[in-house]
Protein backbone atom coordinates (compact mmCIF):
# COMPACT_ATOMS: atom_id res chain seq x y z
CA UNK A 1 0.00 0.00 0.00
CA UNK A 2 1.39 3.41 -0.90
CA UNK A 3 0.29 6.54 0.86
CA UNK A 4 2.68 9.15 -0.47
CA UNK A 5 4.81 11.44 1.63
CA UNK A 6 5.96 15.05 1.74
CA UNK A 7 9.45 16.50 1.75
CA UNK A 8 8.88 17.28 5.40
CA UNK A 9 8.09 13.62 6.04
CA UNK A 10 11.28 12.67 4.25
CA UNK A 11 13.40 14.99 6.35
CA UNK A 12 11.87 13.46 9.44
CA UNK A 13 12.76 10.02 8.10
CA UNK A 14 16.28 11.22 7.45
CA UNK A 15 16.70 12.62 10.95
CA UNK A 16 15.32 9.42 12.44
CA UNK A 17 17.11 6.80 10.39
CA UNK A 18 20.22 8.30 8.77
CA UNK A 19 22.49 6.99 11.51
CA UNK A 20 21.29 3.41 11.39
CA UNK A 21 21.19 3.34 7.60
CA UNK A 22 24.71 4.70 7.53
CA UNK A 23 25.73 1.90 9.88
CA UNK A 24 23.94 -0.67 7.71
CA UNK A 25 25.70 0.55 4.57
CA UNK A 26 29.06 0.71 6.30
CA UNK A 27 28.76 -2.79 7.73
CA UNK A 28 27.99 -4.20 4.28
CA UNK A 29 30.57 -2.37 2.18
CA UNK A 30 32.67 -0.02 4.27
CA UNK A 31 33.13 3.58 3.18
CA UNK A 32 32.06 2.80 -0.39
CA UNK A 33 28.75 1.56 0.92
CA UNK A 34 28.34 4.43 3.37
CA UNK A 35 28.71 6.85 0.48
CA UNK A 36 25.36 5.60 -0.78
CA UNK A 37 23.45 7.10 2.15
CA UNK A 38 22.61 10.26 0.24
CA UNK A 39 21.49 8.22 -2.77
CA UNK A 40 19.03 6.31 -0.61
CA UNK A 41 17.25 9.52 0.33
CA UNK A 42 17.49 10.99 -3.16
CA UNK A 43 15.66 7.88 -4.41
CA UNK A 44 13.08 8.42 -1.68
CA UNK A 45 12.78 12.05 -2.68
CA UNK A 46 12.14 11.11 -6.29
CA UNK A 47 9.56 8.56 -5.23
CA UNK A 48 7.65 10.45 -2.57
CA UNK A 49 4.37 9.34 -4.14
CA UNK A 50 5.37 5.71 -3.90
CA UNK A 51 6.51 5.58 -0.29
CA UNK A 52 4.59 2.98 1.70
CA UNK A 53 2.59 3.56 4.87
CA UNK A 54 4.60 5.18 7.66
CA UNK A 55 5.16 1.96 9.59
CA UNK A 56 6.84 0.41 6.54
CA UNK A 57 9.05 3.33 5.57
CA UNK A 58 12.12 2.37 7.56
CA UNK A 59 12.11 -1.07 5.96
CA UNK A 60 11.56 0.54 2.56
CA UNK A 61 14.66 2.67 3.10
CA UNK A 62 16.69 -0.38 4.08
CA UNK A 63 15.42 -2.19 0.99
CA UNK A 64 16.42 0.75 -1.18
CA UNK A 65 19.84 0.85 0.46
CA UNK A 66 20.31 -2.85 -0.16
CA UNK A 67 19.34 -2.54 -3.82
CA UNK A 68 21.78 0.32 -4.23
CA UNK A 69 24.52 -1.80 -2.68
CA UNK A 70 23.75 -4.62 -5.09
CA UNK A 71 23.66 -2.20 -8.01
CA UNK A 72 26.95 -0.72 -6.90
CA UNK A 73 28.50 -4.18 -6.89
CA UNK A 74 27.18 -4.91 -10.37
CA UNK A 75 28.17 -1.52 -11.72
CA UNK A 76 31.69 -2.02 -10.49
CA UNK A 77 31.84 -4.70 -13.12
CA UNK A 78 34.79 -6.37 -11.51
CA UNK A 79 33.25 -8.57 -8.92
CA UNK A 80 30.03 -10.48 -8.68
CA UNK A 81 27.73 -9.89 -5.77
CA UNK A 82 28.86 -13.14 -4.23
CA UNK A 83 32.44 -12.07 -4.51
CA UNK A 84 31.63 -8.74 -2.90
CA UNK A 85 29.99 -10.63 -0.07
CA UNK A 86 32.90 -13.00 0.29
CA UNK A 87 35.45 -10.24 0.28
CA UNK A 88 33.47 -8.40 2.91
CA UNK A 89 33.20 -11.50 5.04
CA UNK A 90 36.77 -12.66 4.68
CA UNK A 91 38.92 -9.63 4.06
CA UNK A 92 40.86 -9.12 7.29
CA UNK A 93 41.53 -5.52 6.35
CA UNK A 94 37.90 -4.62 5.88
CA UNK A 95 37.04 -4.33 9.54
CA UNK A 96 38.40 -3.11 12.81
CA UNK A 97 40.75 -4.88 15.17
CA UNK A 98 37.69 -5.98 17.05
CA UNK A 99 36.50 -7.79 13.96
CA UNK A 100 39.72 -9.65 13.82
CA UNK A 101 39.09 -11.38 17.10
CA UNK A 102 38.61 -15.09 17.15
CA UNK A 103 34.93 -14.73 17.99
CA UNK A 104 34.28 -12.37 15.13
CA UNK A 105 36.21 -14.63 12.79
CA UNK A 106 34.13 -17.59 13.88
CA UNK A 107 30.92 -15.64 13.31
CA UNK A 108 32.10 -14.54 9.87
CA UNK A 109 32.94 -18.11 8.98
CA UNK A 110 29.54 -19.34 10.15
CA UNK A 111 27.71 -16.55 8.34
CA UNK A 112 29.66 -17.29 5.17
CA UNK A 113 28.23 -20.80 5.19
CA UNK A 114 24.70 -19.44 4.71
CA UNK A 115 23.07 -18.49 1.46
CA UNK A 116 23.20 -14.78 0.83
CA UNK A 117 19.56 -14.11 1.57
CA UNK A 118 19.67 -16.12 4.81
CA UNK A 119 22.88 -14.41 5.86
CA UNK A 120 21.21 -11.07 5.27
CA UNK A 121 18.22 -12.12 7.35
CA UNK A 122 20.53 -12.92 10.24
CA UNK A 123 22.43 -9.67 9.86
CA UNK A 124 19.29 -7.56 9.58
CA UNK A 125 17.81 -9.07 12.71
CA UNK A 126 20.99 -9.25 14.78
CA UNK A 127 23.23 -6.46 13.53
CA UNK A 128 20.55 -3.95 12.57
CA UNK A 129 18.08 -5.23 15.17
CA UNK A 130 15.17 -5.14 12.73
CA UNK A 131 12.14 -7.23 13.60
CA UNK A 132 11.68 -10.11 11.19
CA UNK A 133 8.61 -8.48 9.64
CA UNK A 134 10.70 -5.48 8.59
CA UNK A 135 13.58 -7.69 7.47
CA UNK A 136 11.07 -9.48 5.25
CA UNK A 137 10.11 -6.20 3.62
CA UNK A 138 13.76 -5.32 3.07
CA UNK A 139 14.38 -8.61 1.29
CA UNK A 140 11.07 -8.75 -0.57
CA UNK A 141 9.96 -11.87 1.27
CA UNK A 142 6.64 -12.70 2.79
CA UNK A 143 6.79 -12.51 6.58
CA UNK A 144 6.05 -16.21 6.86
CA UNK A 145 8.82 -17.08 4.45
CA UNK A 146 11.23 -14.80 6.25
CA UNK A 147 10.39 -16.41 9.58
CA UNK A 148 10.91 -19.87 8.13
CA UNK A 149 14.20 -18.93 6.52
CA UNK A 150 15.36 -17.16 9.67
CA UNK A 151 14.52 -20.20 11.75
CA UNK A 152 16.45 -22.42 9.37
CA UNK A 153 19.37 -20.03 9.26
CA UNK A 154 19.50 -19.91 13.04
CA UNK A 155 19.50 -23.68 13.20
CA UNK A 156 22.31 -23.78 10.69
CA UNK A 157 24.36 -21.32 12.72
CA UNK A 158 23.61 -23.17 15.94
CA UNK A 159 25.08 -26.29 14.41
CA UNK A 160 28.06 -24.67 12.75
CA UNK A 161 31.32 -26.01 14.09
CA UNK A 162 32.89 -22.58 14.46
CA UNK A 163 30.07 -21.34 16.70
CA UNK A 164 29.59 -24.60 18.53
CA UNK A 165 33.22 -24.36 19.58
CA UNK A 166 32.61 -20.89 21.00
CA UNK A 167 29.51 -21.58 23.02
CA UNK A 168 28.57 -23.78 25.94
CA UNK A 169 27.27 -27.22 24.86
CA UNK A 170 23.72 -26.45 25.97
CA UNK A 171 23.34 -23.66 23.44
CA UNK A 172 24.41 -25.70 20.47
CA UNK A 173 22.95 -29.10 21.17
CA UNK A 174 20.28 -29.05 18.50
CA UNK A 175 22.19 -31.47 16.34
CA UNK A 176 22.39 -34.47 18.58
CA UNK A 177 20.91 -37.66 17.23
CA UNK A 178 20.69 -39.32 20.59
CA UNK A 179 18.64 -36.58 22.25
CA UNK A 180 16.56 -35.01 19.52
CA UNK A 181 14.96 -31.70 20.39
CA UNK A 182 11.45 -30.95 19.23
CA UNK A 183 11.46 -28.66 16.22
CA UNK A 184 9.79 -25.29 16.45
CA UNK A 185 6.57 -24.93 14.54
CA UNK A 186 5.90 -21.61 12.89
CA UNK B 1 13.48 -4.59 18.97
CA UNK B 2 14.40 -8.22 18.63
CA UNK B 3 12.37 -10.73 16.69
CA UNK B 4 9.91 -13.01 18.47
CA UNK B 5 12.08 -15.96 17.47
CA UNK B 6 14.42 -15.25 20.33
CA UNK B 7 14.40 -18.46 22.27
CA UNK B 8 16.67 -19.69 24.97
CA UNK B 9 18.83 -21.73 22.64
CA UNK B 10 19.29 -18.95 20.12
CA UNK B 11 19.93 -16.08 22.50
CA UNK B 12 23.62 -16.73 23.28
CA UNK B 13 24.33 -17.35 19.60
CA UNK B 14 22.43 -14.22 18.64
CA UNK B 15 24.43 -12.19 21.11
CA UNK B 16 27.66 -13.61 19.69
CA UNK B 17 26.59 -12.73 16.16
CA UNK B 18 25.49 -9.28 17.25
CA UNK B 19 28.75 -8.61 19.08
CA UNK B 20 30.71 -9.56 15.96
CA UNK B 21 29.15 -6.84 13.83
CA UNK B 22 31.76 -4.55 12.28
CA UNK B 23 32.46 -1.33 14.13
CA UNK B 24 31.01 1.73 12.41
CA UNK B 25 32.43 5.26 12.56
CA UNK B 26 30.00 7.89 13.77
CA UNK B 27 28.20 10.10 11.34
CA UNK B 28 28.63 13.55 12.86
CA UNK B 29 25.80 16.07 13.04
CA UNK B 30 27.75 18.33 10.73
CA UNK B 31 28.15 15.59 8.14
CA UNK B 32 24.51 14.70 8.48
CA UNK B 33 23.34 18.28 8.00
CA UNK B 34 25.59 18.75 4.98
CA UNK B 35 24.35 15.56 3.39
CA UNK B 36 20.73 16.56 3.94
CA UNK B 37 21.41 19.86 2.24
CA UNK B 38 22.65 18.02 -0.81
CA UNK B 39 19.67 15.68 -0.78
CA UNK B 40 17.14 18.46 -0.30
CA UNK B 41 18.54 20.52 -3.15
CA UNK B 42 18.24 17.63 -5.59
CA UNK B 43 15.54 18.55 -8.10
CA UNK B 44 12.38 16.61 -7.34
CA UNK B 45 10.96 14.80 -10.33
CA UNK B 46 7.62 13.52 -9.14
CA UNK B 47 7.06 9.96 -10.15
CA UNK B 48 3.79 8.59 -11.38
CA UNK B 49 2.00 6.86 -8.58
CA UNK B 50 1.97 3.17 -9.35
CA UNK B 51 -1.02 0.98 -9.10
CA UNK B 52 -0.89 -1.32 -6.17
CA UNK B 53 0.51 -4.77 -6.75
CA UNK B 54 -2.83 -6.30 -5.86
CA UNK B 55 -4.61 -4.16 -8.44
CA UNK B 56 -2.18 -5.28 -11.11
CA UNK B 57 -2.74 -8.91 -10.22
CA UNK B 58 -6.50 -8.47 -10.25
CA UNK B 59 -6.27 -6.83 -13.65
CA UNK B 60 -4.16 -9.68 -14.95
CA UNK B 61 -6.64 -12.22 -13.74
CA UNK B 62 -9.57 -10.34 -15.21
CA UNK B 63 -7.79 -10.07 -18.55
CA UNK B 64 -7.11 -13.78 -18.51
CA UNK B 65 -10.74 -14.50 -17.76
CA UNK B 66 -11.85 -12.41 -20.69
CA UNK B 67 -9.37 -14.06 -23.00
CA UNK B 68 -10.25 -17.60 -22.10
CA UNK B 69 -13.93 -17.50 -21.37
CA UNK B 70 -15.03 -14.24 -22.86
CA UNK B 71 -16.43 -13.18 -19.52
CA UNK B 72 -14.90 -10.55 -17.28
CA UNK B 73 -15.20 -11.62 -13.68
CA UNK B 74 -13.94 -8.87 -11.43
CA UNK B 75 -14.20 -11.04 -8.34
CA UNK B 76 -11.90 -13.74 -9.72
CA UNK B 77 -8.66 -13.83 -7.76
CA UNK B 78 -6.22 -16.65 -8.31
CA UNK B 79 -2.77 -17.56 -7.05
CA UNK B 80 -1.70 -17.64 -10.69
CA UNK B 81 -0.28 -14.25 -11.61
CA UNK B 82 1.00 -15.14 -15.06
CA UNK B 83 4.25 -13.40 -14.16
CA UNK B 84 7.73 -14.85 -14.14
CA UNK B 85 11.11 -13.60 -12.95
CA UNK B 86 12.13 -10.28 -14.45
CA UNK B 87 15.88 -10.85 -14.55
CA UNK B 88 18.69 -13.14 -13.48
CA UNK B 89 18.81 -11.65 -10.00
CA UNK B 90 15.12 -12.30 -9.61
CA UNK B 91 15.71 -15.94 -10.54
CA UNK B 92 18.62 -16.13 -8.09
CA UNK B 93 16.69 -14.68 -5.18
CA UNK B 94 13.22 -15.95 -5.96
CA UNK B 95 13.65 -19.09 -8.03
CA UNK B 96 12.39 -19.95 -11.50
CA UNK B 97 8.83 -20.25 -12.70
CA UNK B 98 5.61 -18.36 -12.38
CA UNK B 99 5.19 -16.11 -9.39
CA UNK B 100 2.24 -17.27 -7.32
CA UNK B 101 0.23 -15.19 -4.92
CA UNK B 102 -0.03 -17.15 -1.66
CA UNK B 103 -2.80 -14.93 -0.35
CA UNK B 104 -5.22 -16.05 -3.07
CA UNK B 105 -7.98 -18.39 -1.92
CA UNK B 106 -6.91 -21.10 -4.36
CA UNK B 107 -3.26 -21.13 -3.26
CA UNK B 108 -3.50 -24.53 -1.53
CA UNK B 109 -5.15 -25.98 -4.62
CA UNK B 110 -2.48 -24.53 -6.89
CA UNK B 111 0.19 -25.86 -4.52
CA UNK B 112 -1.36 -29.30 -4.93
CA UNK B 113 -1.43 -28.96 -8.73
CA UNK B 114 2.16 -27.83 -9.17
CA UNK B 115 3.58 -30.60 -6.99
CA UNK B 116 1.77 -33.67 -8.32
CA UNK B 117 4.88 -35.10 -9.96
CA UNK B 118 6.77 -35.10 -6.65
CA UNK B 119 6.65 -38.57 -5.16
CA UNK B 120 5.99 -38.98 -1.45
CA UNK B 121 5.98 -42.26 0.43
CA UNK B 122 2.37 -41.71 1.49
CA UNK B 123 -0.58 -39.41 0.93
CA UNK B 124 -0.34 -38.41 4.57
CA UNK B 125 3.26 -37.18 4.34
CA UNK B 126 2.48 -35.32 1.12
CA UNK B 127 -0.51 -33.60 2.69
CA UNK B 128 1.55 -32.70 5.73
CA UNK B 129 4.16 -31.07 3.50
CA UNK B 130 1.57 -29.16 1.46
CA UNK B 131 -0.19 -27.98 4.61
CA UNK B 132 3.14 -26.78 5.96
CA UNK B 133 3.93 -24.76 2.88
CA UNK B 134 0.42 -23.35 2.59
CA UNK B 135 0.43 -22.34 6.24
CA UNK B 136 3.74 -20.56 5.81
CA UNK B 137 1.99 -17.74 3.99
CA UNK B 138 -0.68 -16.54 6.37
CA UNK B 139 -0.60 -12.91 5.38
CA UNK B 140 -2.91 -11.06 3.11
CA UNK B 141 -0.44 -8.96 1.21
CA UNK B 142 3.17 -8.97 0.16
CA UNK B 143 5.54 -10.48 -2.37
CA UNK B 144 4.74 -13.46 -4.50
CA UNK B 145 6.55 -16.79 -4.44
CA UNK B 146 7.89 -18.75 -7.39
CA UNK B 147 6.68 -22.18 -8.41
CA UNK B 148 10.35 -23.18 -8.63
CA UNK B 149 10.98 -22.37 -4.98
CA UNK B 150 7.80 -24.05 -3.82
CA UNK B 151 8.47 -27.19 -5.84
CA UNK B 152 12.03 -27.36 -4.55
CA UNK B 153 10.91 -27.01 -0.94
CA UNK B 154 8.21 -29.65 -1.40
CA UNK B 155 10.71 -31.97 -3.09
CA UNK B 156 12.95 -31.49 -0.05
CA UNK B 157 10.08 -32.56 2.20
CA UNK B 158 9.52 -35.62 0.00
CA UNK B 159 13.18 -36.60 0.18
CA UNK B 160 13.02 -36.10 3.91
CA UNK B 161 9.99 -38.38 4.24
CA UNK B 162 11.61 -41.07 2.07
CA UNK B 163 14.80 -40.87 4.13
CA UNK B 164 12.75 -41.38 7.25
CA UNK B 165 11.12 -44.48 5.74
CA UNK B 166 14.53 -45.74 4.68
CA UNK B 167 15.88 -45.31 8.20
CA UNK B 168 12.86 -47.06 9.71
CA UNK B 169 13.26 -49.99 7.31
CA UNK B 170 16.98 -50.13 7.99
CA UNK B 171 16.43 -50.33 11.72
CA UNK B 172 13.74 -53.00 11.26
CA UNK B 173 15.90 -55.09 8.95
CA UNK B 174 13.34 -54.70 6.16
CA UNK B 175 15.54 -55.15 3.09
CA UNK B 176 12.67 -54.59 0.65
CA UNK B 177 11.69 -51.36 2.36
CA UNK B 178 15.27 -50.20 2.44
CA UNK B 179 15.73 -50.80 -1.27
CA UNK B 180 12.42 -49.19 -2.22
CA UNK B 181 13.21 -45.99 -0.33
CA UNK B 182 16.83 -45.97 -1.45
CA UNK B 183 15.76 -46.34 -5.06
CA UNK B 184 13.51 -43.31 -4.80
CA UNK B 185 16.24 -41.32 -3.08
CA UNK B 186 18.73 -42.22 -5.81
CA UNK B 187 16.28 -40.94 -8.39
CA UNK B 188 15.73 -37.62 -6.63
CA UNK B 189 18.60 -35.96 -8.50
CA UNK B 190 16.57 -36.35 -11.70
CA UNK B 191 13.35 -34.86 -10.36
CA UNK B 192 12.41 -31.74 -12.32
CA UNK B 193 11.34 -30.14 -9.05
CA UNK B 194 15.00 -30.20 -8.05
CA UNK B 195 16.85 -29.88 -11.35
CA UNK B 196 14.75 -26.93 -12.54
CA UNK B 197 16.17 -24.84 -9.71
CA UNK B 198 19.44 -26.59 -9.02
CA UNK B 199 20.91 -28.62 -11.88
CA UNK B 200 24.40 -28.65 -10.33
CA UNK B 201 23.76 -29.67 -6.71
CA UNK B 202 27.13 -28.35 -5.66
CA UNK B 203 28.79 -25.63 -3.64
CA UNK B 204 26.12 -23.67 -1.77
CA UNK B 205 23.29 -24.31 -4.16
CA UNK B 206 19.82 -25.18 -2.96
CA UNK B 207 20.16 -28.97 -3.25
CA UNK B 208 23.87 -29.27 -2.56
CA UNK B 209 22.96 -31.57 0.30
CA UNK B 210 21.58 -34.28 -2.01
CA UNK B 211 24.92 -35.90 -2.97
CA UNK B 212 25.78 -36.16 0.73
CA UNK B 213 22.45 -37.83 1.37
CA UNK B 214 23.00 -40.24 -1.52
CA UNK B 215 26.34 -41.27 -0.08
CA UNK B 216 24.84 -41.77 3.36
CA UNK B 217 22.08 -43.97 1.94
CA UNK B 218 24.52 -45.97 -0.15
CA UNK B 219 26.67 -46.52 2.92
CA UNK B 220 23.69 -47.35 5.13
CA UNK B 221 24.45 -44.57 7.59
CA UNK B 222 21.36 -42.88 9.02
CA UNK B 223 23.44 -40.51 11.12
CA UNK B 224 25.15 -39.18 8.01
CA UNK B 225 21.77 -38.96 6.27
CA UNK B 226 20.47 -36.89 9.10
CA UNK B 227 23.50 -34.65 8.96
CA UNK B 228 22.92 -34.03 5.25
CA UNK B 229 19.31 -33.07 5.84
CA UNK B 230 19.70 -31.27 9.13
CA UNK B 231 22.64 -29.18 8.05
CA UNK B 232 20.58 -27.74 5.26
CA UNK B 233 17.26 -27.42 7.07
CA UNK B 234 15.58 -29.55 4.45
CA UNK B 235 13.09 -31.26 6.72
CA UNK B 236 9.96 -29.61 8.00
CA UNK B 237 9.04 -30.58 11.55
CA UNK B 238 7.55 -34.02 11.88
CA UNK B 239 8.59 -35.65 8.61
CA UNK B 240 11.66 -37.42 9.91
CA UNK B 241 11.07 -38.46 13.54
CA UNK B 242 13.17 -41.57 12.98
CA UNK B 243 16.13 -39.30 12.36
CA UNK B 244 15.41 -37.17 15.38
CA UNK B 245 14.21 -34.22 13.34
CA UNK B 246 10.95 -33.20 14.84
CA UNK B 247 8.14 -35.18 16.33
CA UNK B 248 5.07 -35.94 14.28
CA UNK B 249 2.80 -32.92 14.52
Amino acid sequence: MTTGATRSDLEELYRSYADELHAFLWRRAGQTGADLLGDVFVVALQRLNDLPAPHLRRAWLYGTARRLLLAQGRAAGRRTRAEVERSRLHDPLSGSAEEGSARAAAVRMALASLREIDRELIRLTEWEQLPVTEAAVVLGLRPGTARMRLLRARRALAGHDALVALLPPTSASADTLEVPKPQCAL
Amino acid sequence: MRSRYDDASWRPIGHTVHDASPAVPDLTDMEKDALWERIATTPHVASRSRRSWRTVVAALVATSAIGVAGVATAAVFSAHTGKGPVDAEDVELGGPGERLDPSAPDFAQVLDEISRDIRFPSAATRQKALDWEAADFPYDSGPVVSTGALRLWIAGHAVCAWTNDWAVALRAGDATGVEEAASVLRSARTWPAITDTDPEMAHQSEAAWLPDLERAVADGKPRAARAALFGNQTCMPGLAPELGMGRAQ
